[in-house]
């Protein structure tokens, strides 16, 4: 059916004339042309047409950021912001949750890495090709119970059954850091009848130190590699589909932010510019970190007879790790982890008029092990398996609208290994076991009220987390953050229920999304400060012990978006987020500060809609983005309205200003796109960002894109 | 189907190379820190006298940062006007034997310089030891001791200077290795 669709789009679309061309002359030749029958049309008229979508990052807009750590380019997204240790290191934040509370998807296969860190970016290819979603609907309980937090889904385009080869290459130049990055896409069929098909793509990337108003970062450069190769089957019945993706980041940490102790912290808190000088230059030195991603999925896919669909999936994925800290004498990492995940699972999936059904089993089993390099055990060796089932339904009525429902259960047996400092190598393992259980469930209704163009979304669901191996075992300094962290081993799981409340309404060229949601968090885990500080050999360190406690997030997420005409567009969104310790009455520490941003867009006009001949004049395109971040006042205090569990006073607010022109050439083969970020140089510094203590954002950063795209019959 | 079962046997036979099972998870080597260090030794030595007077100062937590404080942490008691030699012995005892970091820190002199911080109407210091480039590294120094009787605190600092050592580094420069004061009295 996806075969189908996607033939049908190809050939209704204008952009690919030729092939379709090639299709009517060569009619009756090729099994995927036979199957272009007409039964098809209706079912995607019958598609709604919504909004565009709040919750959806094109690839074209994709392109217009691309080079930028994936985080970064999410922050397109109103709700979305991003939790940064400097450079290529960013996670996405949504709706105030980050890091094990936020699902990232590739393909559909969930990416298992070092997720709890601060600075541990996702490991994912900033070049990689495909739309990113946040599924916030009962459906995203099939990736995880946690999954309620929010899915970042990066849906990979389809492997279609073209007769013909894609070339597509890009490049990325920034003035700001000297980046430079290619990006190359080779996809096309193996045999005559073009049902093996190959995807491969490889990207690299190299940046230098970064630019802050007045002076450059010291070692703030990195180096990222990635090859992704596709291999797919598929006949009228089955769909066999294999992926391997190898990703490599090694990236520069700006030293003067591995501060060993409070008076260190001091000094550069009371510094305006960063005290590690730094010049222009590619050279990486320690700290650093290193990252080797490997991932292979495979994907059998069979439809039934009866209608039915059966999918098999298997993945395994291994992420290395390695910290490296200025500090070490010996040239050993100071934090050398291996994580490796396989998961397999059974979906069946069955469409009965207008009910879906779809029932999945499966099972994950993980490992943690602390390479042999004597480095430290910030996170203890694990072992996890995690069997689990779930059902998803889906009734699309044409009165009562779309609804889904999900149920999910989970077990996690978890075991950790341990041998204390000073101990050999024969003595007894300290073992600990832990077992959860748990069921989640989640109600998805979306109803276009008739006769209007209002649309309302409600979801509403129960999930749960269980504790990570850091927030259970943790013991010993955080490098970089001068902070001893303490973990807990009476944490229970976190269990979550939330609501969210989505209106989307659209009158003739206005459209207008709004989301709000409430989060109730039951033994939410974080980190509390504690009343004693430790004395160590390097001096005094505040002491912080992960807690479970009561809490609750609530969001509200808006965008508006005016036709002007003649390719005119403005846009409008904001975003403010709220965190509450219901416990001790108190906000949660670092969540996003309310925000709202203001774009005149310029789009060329699509060649579907205009008879004119396409020039390079009117494939022009320009816009113009104003972003404003207010205060973070909302922080916790103690009870003499002191700020607490934070080092310095939250920074002030910040408005950046962005533009961008762009175009196609060559019969709108190659695309360009000239922007510049922070035009107006301003020095600022954002809440989320743990380089605020010493030193602000970068400056003012010219970036150059351009992108090739050909198919050849 | 031909093609079907070549592609399946093709991608079991490939498995292989790219999954595997860790087997060591369960039996960990013990939890420790390279480099780190848990044991400070100031080492005196009082030529002048006679006989030559020696003692040792400790500063010890054997299980490093976090966990238990400190199990020893000495008072650096001296005589008015006199002139000591001191050395500094560091040690990680969160291996297994413990680990003497005194001759990596010597190698790595150009990288590193030894602060000593103190009131000098009680005690002066003077750096004795150099680096490979000539520069003060502070394992060895002079104490000389005031005149009068009082006690405050000496403290030592290390500070690793990865990038542009030179004749102006000082507490400030790069970051803390180690911050240790000791209380110290002057008496007879």
């Amino acid at each position: 059916m996806l075969h189908l669709i996607g033939v049908l789009l190809i050939v209704g679309s204008p952009i690919h004339k030729t092939f379709k061309d090639t299709i009517l002359q060569h009619q009756g030749t090729a099994d995927s042309i036979k199957r272009v029958d007409l039964p098809t049309v209706e079912i995607i008229k019958k598609t709604y047409q919504p909004a565009q979508d709040l919750n959806r990052l094109s690839q074209r807009i994709a392109f217009e950021h691309s080079g930028r750590p994936i985080a970064r380019q999410l922050e397109a997204m109103p709700g979305v912001t991003v939790l940064s240790s400097g450079g290529q290191l960013a996670k996405p934040v949504v709706n105030g949750l980050h890091s094990q509370r936020v699902l990232i998807l590739q393909d559909g296969v969930r990416l298992e890495g070092q997720a709890w860190g601060s600075d541990h970016a996702p490991e994912i290819d900033p070049f990689q090709e495909g739309d990113w979603v946040l599924l916030q609907a009962a459906s995203s309980l099939r990736h995880g119970p946690e999954a309620l937090g929010g899915v970042l889904d990066q849906q990979v385009s389809p492997l279609l059954q073209h007769g013909h080869w894609d070339v597509h290459a890009s490049a990325v130049g920034m003035m700001n850091s000297g980046l430079m990055g290619a990006h190359l896409r080779l996809q096309g069929p193996l045999d005559r009848n073009a049902r093996w098909q190959i995807r491969w793509q490889g990207s690299g990337q190299r940046s230098g130190n970064y630019r802050i108003p007045g002076t450059y970062m010291a070692n703030t450069g990195h180096r990222e590699n990635s090859n992704t190769l596709e291999l797919q089957y598929n006949n009228r019945r089955w769909m066999v589909q294999q992926s391997l993706r190898i990703y490599q980041l090694r990236q520069g940490l700006y030293p003067g932010a591995h501060v060993e102790n409070t008076n260190d912290l001091q000094n550069a808190l009371n510094s305006p510019l960063p005290l590690w000088p730094g010049s222009w230059g590619y050279q990486l030195d320690r700290p650093l970190q290193e990252v080797l991603h490997k991932q292979y999925n495979l994907r059998i896919q069979r439809g039934h007879h009866h209608g039915g669909l059966s999918s098999l999936r298997y993945g395994y994925q291994d992420n290395l790790r390695q910290e490296w800290d200025s500090r070490s004498f010996l040239p050993l990492p100071e934090m050398a982890l291996a994580l490796g995940t396989h998961h397999a699972s059974y979906t069946y999936t069955k469409t009965i008029r207008n009910w879906r059904w779809e029932q999945a089993i499966g099972i994950m089993f993980q490992q943690n092990l602390n390479e042999p390099s004597n480095a430290r055990q910030f996170i203890r060796n694990y072992q996890s398996l995690n069997p689990w089932a779930y059902t998803l339904i889906t009734w699309d009525s044409r009165s009562w609208g779309e609804q889904e429902w999900a149920i999910r259960y989970d077990e996690v047996h978890f075991n950790s290994y341990y041998r204390p400092p000073g101990t050999g190598i024969d003595d007894a393992v300290t073992r600990d076991t832990r077992d959860f259980r748990r069921w989640s469930a989640a109600w998805t209704w979306q109803w276009t009220i008739p006769t209007t163009a209002l649309r309302l979304r409600l979801n509403a669901g129960s999930g749960w987390r269980p504790p990570s191996a850091n927030e259970l075992y943790a013991n010993g300094l955080h490098q970089g953050m001068a902070a001893l962290e303490q973990g807990n081993p009476r944490l229970v799981p976190e269990q979550t229920q939330l609501i969210n409340l989505g209106l989307e309404w659209k009158y003739k060229s206005l459209e207008f999304q709004s989301q709000a949601g409430l989060r109730a968090i039951r033994d939410y885990i974080f980190l509390e400060p504690q009343s004693m500080p430790a004395t160590t050999v390097n001096g005094v360190y505040p002491q912080f012990a992960f807690v479970g406690r009561d809490a609750n997030l609530r969001h509200w997420n808006n965008s508006l978006r005016q036709n002007l005409g003649n390719g005119w567009k403005i846009s409008l969104s904001t975003a403010w987020i709220r965190g509450r310790d219901i416990e001790h009455q108190n906000w949660l520490v670092w969540m996003p500060s309310d925000r709202w941003s203001i774009g005149l867009h310029h789009l060329p006009p699509s060649s579907n809609t205009s008879s004119r001949r396409v020039s390079r004049w009117n494939t022009l395109q320009a816009g113009l983005e104003f972003q404003q971040v207010a205060r973070q006042n909302r922080v916790p205090v103690d009870s003499t309205g002191q700020q607490i569990l934070d080092y310095a006073p939250t920074p002030i607010g910040y408005s950046l200003l962005r533009f961008y022109i762009g175009g196609r050439l060559m019969g709108e083969h190659l695309h360009w796109i000239v922007s510049m970020e922070n035009a107006l140089n301003t020095r600022y510094r954002d809440y989320l960002n743990r380089l605020r203590y010493f030193a602000d954002e970068p400056g003012r950063n010219l970036c150059f894109r351009i992108q090739y795209h050909l198919h050849r019959h | 189907m031909r093609h079907f079962l070549f592609l399946l046997f093709w991608s079991m036979c490939s498995m292989p190379f790219f999954t595997s099972c860790r087997k060591d998870v369960d039996n960990p080597r013990p939890d420790s820190q390279h480099g780190a260090i848990t044991t400070l030794k100031l080492v005196m030595t009082d030529s002048s006298a006679f006989p030559i007077q020696r003692d040792t100062f400790l500063w010890d937590d054997p299980d490093g940062a976090g966990g238990q404080q400190p199990i020893r942490w000495d008072t650096i008691r001296l005589k008015p006007s006199r002139m000591y030699q001191f050395q500094v012995l560091l040690t990680n005892k969160l291996i297994n034997p413990p680990q003497d970091l005194h001759p990596l820190i010597k190698a790595q002199g150009t990288q590193h310089l030894l602060v000593y911080r103190c009131d000098t109407t009680l005690v002066r210091i003077t750096i004795t030891d150099r680096d490979n480039l000539n520069l003060p590294l502070g394992l060895e120094s002079l104490w000389h001791s005031g005149t009068q009787v009082g006690s405050g605190v000496a403290e030592i600092n290390l500070r690793h200077i990865a990038f542009g050592k030179n004749s102006n580094s000082g507490v400030s420069s790069g970051h803390s290795d180690l911050q240790i004061q000791f209380p110290l009295e002057i008496k007879p």
